[in-house]
């Protein structure tokens, strides 16, 4: 079975695609960072950050249906979370609502917050879009390895980008196996079943654990990881950074001073 | 001729009480490819793990004529390419070319020299180009033949292959017999497919229950047809 949802497009060629993955890695953590520190409310400030962003998604000629469709995926899970602030913010109230026993109002300080974290979220996870779709998971893996991230981390993050394709393959092997010897009865059976699979599963994912460690051993693997050095900075990359880390820091000050 | 693997009276069993080998006895010869004939369970894949001290031996193998110990395990692995049945289970990087490179890198070669072997393994399993694709979007004969890459590539002086054409389909099965049979080394390969040895496979030793019960020229032991059904190698003979 074929999957490439990790790191799609990651292949193609833009100015954005041949910088160095760590120039990447450093700009978007970065751009989070300003994100997520400029104050409620600094409209302007926020729009200034979607155009960047917007621009270098551009640049990089990822197609704009992709980034927009694969940005909307945070959103349940940000909206779960962001969703009872309104109601419980002091402030102004924009409106109350009696539901049965209990009444419920909205204020605005709290919509207020509410956008604000959507608008965070959603410019946070376009940048992440742009990173991972322009940069293939090894040149990410090999750009961590050079900032000095532990190379368990590394390794591990190597591991689960080669090996969750097999174990989702195994899982729906096992799903259809079991859905062709009608899977049903009662409640209690199914959640029985349920289980041995998760064990079966573990047990399987911990003997291949085992089988790839004999293959590793087997090739001279001593614990140590070892790669051949093969990043470098180049112009382009520190024009990149530099222009880009001044536009932030214009916006930060922009959203703390002017406004 | 000079010895390349040497097993004497090798007995072992597995942690949880399963016997797997008892006393076997055999010798690899440089040039040689020979094939493990056995029913499934018999302790193939077992005895394979013991020829580059993945598990570990006592000393019962030798390689060149070297005890098998802990202290000389790089030697050792160096020498003897084992390539496994699963290619999921030996293919653990990112990319082909990293899955290649892992062991030359391992062996301490410098930059020059890995991409150098890197691109010879490839070339010499027929898969050049295909450095910077990932291993899980390959098909599983393609697999098989970067899996045969990432230990040629240490150049070992003899390839151990576990069931090289499990769950191929015939076209890909010939292709990769064709393959092994222009790579000039010596070969020692596990495999319950008799069309495979009989191509392949001038020597063959039939393993059992972890007991060398035939070892002999291939043309005499397929002809054997009761030995064959005896160990499970042939339709079972009512009689």
């Amino acid at each position: 079975m074929k999957h490439s949802f990790l790191d799609q497009y990651s292949d193609r060629d833009s100015l954005i695609h041949r910088l160095d993955p760590r120039t990447k890695l450093l700009t978007s953590l970065l751009f989070i960072l300003a994100v997520v520190l400029t104050p409620p409310g600094r409209w302007p400030v926020f729009a200034l950050y979607f155009i960047l962003v917007a621009a270098l998604l551009i640049l990089s000629r990822v197609p704009l249906l992709y980034v927009l469709k694969r940005s909307l995926v945070i959103m349940p899970f940000v909206v779960l979370i962001a969703v009872f602030i309104p109601f419980f913010r002091e402030g102004e109230v924009a409106g109350s609502y009696n539901i049965w026993l209990w009444q419920l109002s909205v204020t605005y300080n709290g919509l207020q917050v509410f956008w604000n974290i959507l608008a965070k979220a959603w410019l946070s996870i376009l940048s992440l879009i742009l990173l991972t779709s322009t940069t293939r998971f090894s040149q990410l893996l090999k750009g961590m390895e050079k900032l000095r991230l532990p190379g368990v981390m590394t390794m591990i993050l190597s591991f689960m980008y080669r090996y969750i394709f097999v174990l989702i393959d195994e899982v729906m092997r096992m799903k259809q196996a079991r859905d062709s010897r009608n899977f049903g009865g009662r409640r209690l059976w199914q959640l029985r079943t349920i289980g041995n699979m998760i064990g079966t599963l573990f047990i399987r994912s911990y003997e291949r654990g085992e089988r790839v460690y004999a293959a590793m051993m087997a090739r001279g693997f001593n614990g140590h990881t070892r790669t051949l050095e093969n990043l470098s900075f180049r112009l382009s990359d520190a024009l990149f950074a530099l222009s880009l880390g001044f536009i932030l820091i214009l916006a930060t000050t922009l959203s703390l001073w002017y406004l | 001729m000079e010895e390349i693997i040497r097993v004497n009276n090798l007995s072992f069993g597995y942690p949880d009480g399963q016997p797997a080998l008892s006393g076997v006895n055999l010798v690899i010869n440089r040039g040689e490819t020979v094939a493990l004939i056995g029913p499934n369970g018999a302790g193939k894949s077992t005895l394979l793990l013991h020829f580059n001290g993945i598990l570990h031996s006592d000393g019962m193998v030798r390689v060149f004529g070297e005890p098998v110990s802990d202290k000389n395990l790089r030697w050792v692995r160096s020498k003897v390419g084992l390539v496994f049945q699963n290619p999921d289970d030996q293919l653990f990087s990112p990319t082909v070319f990293e899955d290649v490179a892992f062991g030359p890198i391992n062996l301490g070669y410098a930059e020059a020299e890995v991409l150098g072997v890197v691109t010879n393994a490839l070339a010499a399993v027929g898969m050049s180009g295909y450095e910077r694709r990932s291993s899980h979007h390959l098909s599983l004969g393609e697999k098989k033949r970067i899996a045969m890459a990432t230990v040629l590539a240490m150049n070992p002086q003899v390839l151990v292959i576990d069931e090289p054409t499990s769950n191929l389909d015939p076209a890909g099965k010939w292709s990769l017999i064709e393959l092994l049979k222009g790579l000039e080394i010596t070969k020692v390969i596990a495999s319950h497919d008799l069309e495979l040895v009989q191509a392949l496979c001038p020597r063959s030793v039939i393993i059992d229950r972890g007991v060398v019960v035939a070892d002999g020229a291939t043309g005499d032991i397929l002809a054997d047809k009761r030995l064959l059904a005896a160990h499970g190698l042939a339709q079972a003979q009512n009689s």
